[in-house]
């Protein structure tokens, strides 16, 4: 109905409600569903690459009727989408098969596994959307099952309080989201994405209704940006990410706040693109945004003594990086195609190296039972294959150069210096000078320096942790030695996404 | 004044309704209350919207605020399920309470 990939993983889900319900067997489900969830994922994956080669052989795009009873309804798919989709999968696929050790003592194992499924669907289903319906439909999907994840150790005070304060911001951005679909509405006369574009583009908004359209643009930014976590809309995110269990501390700081930045390209691609506005006012105001984010991202995340509190910020700092892209993107152009691509291909990175150090952490956590680094201190010696993973994810998010991180954040620096914005250049790099302090602090401290006596009982990683990690670790390496297949991959996405003529052309 | 200028209007007052209740409401039942008034203020201007052009109901839109209000209620249920398990936590429903998170 909805490609298979997002049926097989809506199926799976509902497969493992009913075998948790209806299974007389009342012990621990866990390494069971889990096996089936992580099935789940890889048959979806596979079938990813198949609709990865329709979308090649038709050329760039193809549209589905999603469902034929709403005419209205349509699923587009190019390569933007594919891109995103394929990085959802495969971090939803790693936190998956991590879960079936790191969920082992908790319960309601059924739940869990068919909300992360679910969550999983709603993002593919996000970025596979073609118009407002679906993808309001699977935005809330994604939302809904995010908060529910957030708060799932219900038994705990932290997680309720977290996913409170998760739902009540991020409900209240899928609110304005919603006015703002209102609005383009208004303007424009339809809900397809295509459609509002062709419409943009034909005129459909007159000058005395541009301040209009600069309205809708701004609240569609701050719908989709709470989801992103832009800075002043941040403020949830450093609470929930930590608050959850671990692998979905992985999918939210790795994918889930990708799904924002997906969202918040292909609308400016669509309303600024054609509407054609004044550049160089969105790309500026981005751009403060994007200083905004990394460097509050990095400055707090320099103060915090929570391990998986730090990761949390920062991946705000990330994000911050990843809007700079987009607002170099925004320029247009060669300039702003490489721009595109530099922030797309952080985006894959990201998500890669900040899973994966979710993860890794995880297992410590796993093993010590305590999220401080100063009860962590020397874990590393105690798990030294895990430690060595570690390494791999901390040096990867810090920029060290035979790792991904470098190749992409050195793209962005070239990015904004062809962009001839200078004083965004010296921003990025004293941030990367400040993530450098505390990703070396957080290396010194777990990995560095002699075990506590505390951390004795601590025995080595299983081998369920230690293969999804280690296939992330390997392609942290492999990108940042190989990266010409992924920075193709990249530029074809960003190629999707300043082309679209390519994505209205099909009705 | 026609009925889409007071559709749009009353929409716009009910979002900022909302926002107030969000910002200056500490009980977290009032809480859930302002996100949903916030969403029936933006189905509202959806509705308006797509009532205005010829006089009748563009389905791509009515199908988009029955949604909507399904998902609203999806959110009230999770929330008001969060609520309660907090409740049982600190055995009360003021929000500057619940700071150990730093609010």
């Amino acid at each position: 109905m909805f490609t298979w990939v997002v049926d097989i993983l809506v199926l799976f889900a509902i497969a493992i409600s009913l075998a948790g319900a209806l299974a007389r067997y009342r012990g621990n489900l866990n390494i069971p569903l889990g096996i089936v969830s992580t099935i789940g994922f890889g048959i979806s994956i596979y079938f990813w690459y198949m609709l990865y080669l329709e979308v090649q052989a038709a050329g760039g795009v193809i549209v589905l009727k999603a469902l034929p009873a709403l005419a209205s309804s349509c699923l587009r798919i190019d390569m933007l989408s594919l891109f995103f989709s394929f990085l959802f999968l495969l971090v939803g696929f790693v936190a998956s098969f991590f879960s079936m050790r790191y969920m082992e003592h908790d319960t309601g194992h059924p739940q869990y596994y068919a909300l992360l499924l679910s969550m999983v669907a709603g993002m593919v289903g996000v970025s596979y959307a073609g118009d407002f319906f679906t993808l309001f439909f699977f935005w809330e999907l994604m939302a809904i099952t995010s908060y529910v994840l957030v708060a799932f150790r219900k038994h705990l005070w932290e997680p309720v309080e977290a996913g409170f304060k998760y739902l009540v911001m991020s409900a209240a951005g899928s609110a304005l989201m919603l006015l703002a679909i209102a609005l383009l509405y208004g303007l424009t006369g339809t809900t397809d994405l295509a459609g509002i574009a062709s419409a943009i583009k034909g005129g459909a908004v007159t000058p005395t209704l541009k301040t209009w359209l600069y309205f809708a643009i701004a609240i569609i930014v701050a719908g989709f940006g709470v989801k992103a976590s832009i800075v002043p809309l941040h403020t949830w995110l450093p609470d929930a990410h930590p608050a959850a269990p671990t692998p979905i501390s992985a999918m939210l700081s790795g994918v889930v706040i990708k799904t924002g930045v997906y969202a918040v390209m292909r609308m400016l691609g669509l309303v600024v693109y054609p509407a054609a506005l004044d550049w160089t006012v969105v790309a500026v105001v981005v751009a403060f945004f994007a200083a905004l984010t990394m460097t509050v991202g990095n400055v707090m995340a320099l103060l915090q003594e929570d391990v998986k509190r730090l990761l949390a910020y920062s991946s705000i700092a990330h994000i911050g990086y990843i809007t700079l892209g987009i607002s170099v993107g925004l320029i247009g152009g060669a300039i702003g195609f490489y721009g595109f691509t530099a922030g797309l291909l952080h985006t894959m990175n990201h998500a890669i190296m900040k899973g994966l150090a979710f993860l890794a952490v995880g297992a410590f956590i796993h093993a010590a039972g305590t999220r401080k680094l100063s009860e962590l201190v020397g874990i590393g010696h105690r798990m030294r294959a895990m430690a060595v993973i570690f390494t791999i994810a901390v040096l990867a998010l810090s920029g060290v150069p035979p790792t991904n991180g470098f190749i992409s954040e050195l793209m962005l620096v070239l990015a904004t210096v062809n962009a001839g914005l200078y004083i965004m250049v010296v921003v990025m790099l004293a941030n990367i000078l400040i993530g450098f302090g505390y990703y070396l602090r957080l290396l010194y401290i777990m990995v560095w320096q002699s075990p506590r006596s505390e951390l004795a009982v601590v025995k080595g990683s299983s081998w369920l942790m230690l293969i999804p990690t280690g296939i992330l670790a390997a392609l942290c390496i492999l990108i940042g030695v190989y990266p010409a297949p992924f920075l193709d991959f990249a530029s074809q996405a960003a190629q999707a996404l300043a082309n679209l003529s390519a994505y209205t052309a099909i009705a | 004044m026609n009925v889409a200028t007071i559709g749009f209007a009353g929409g716009l007052l009910l979002i900022i309704l909302g926002i107030y209740c969000l910002a200056a409401k500490s009980n977290m039942i009032r809480l859930i209350l302002g996100v949903e008034i916030l969403t029936n203020g933006a189905i509202v201007v959806l509705v308006t919207f797509g009532a205005t052009p010829l006089g009748t109901l563009n389905p791509a839109i009515i199908s988009l605020a029955i949604l909507a209000v399904g998902v609203g209620g999806c959110i009230a249920a999770v929330g008001l399920a969060i609520v309660i398990q907090a409740y049982r936590h600190y055995r009360t429903l003021d929000v500057r309470e619940l700071k150990r998170l730093r609010w």
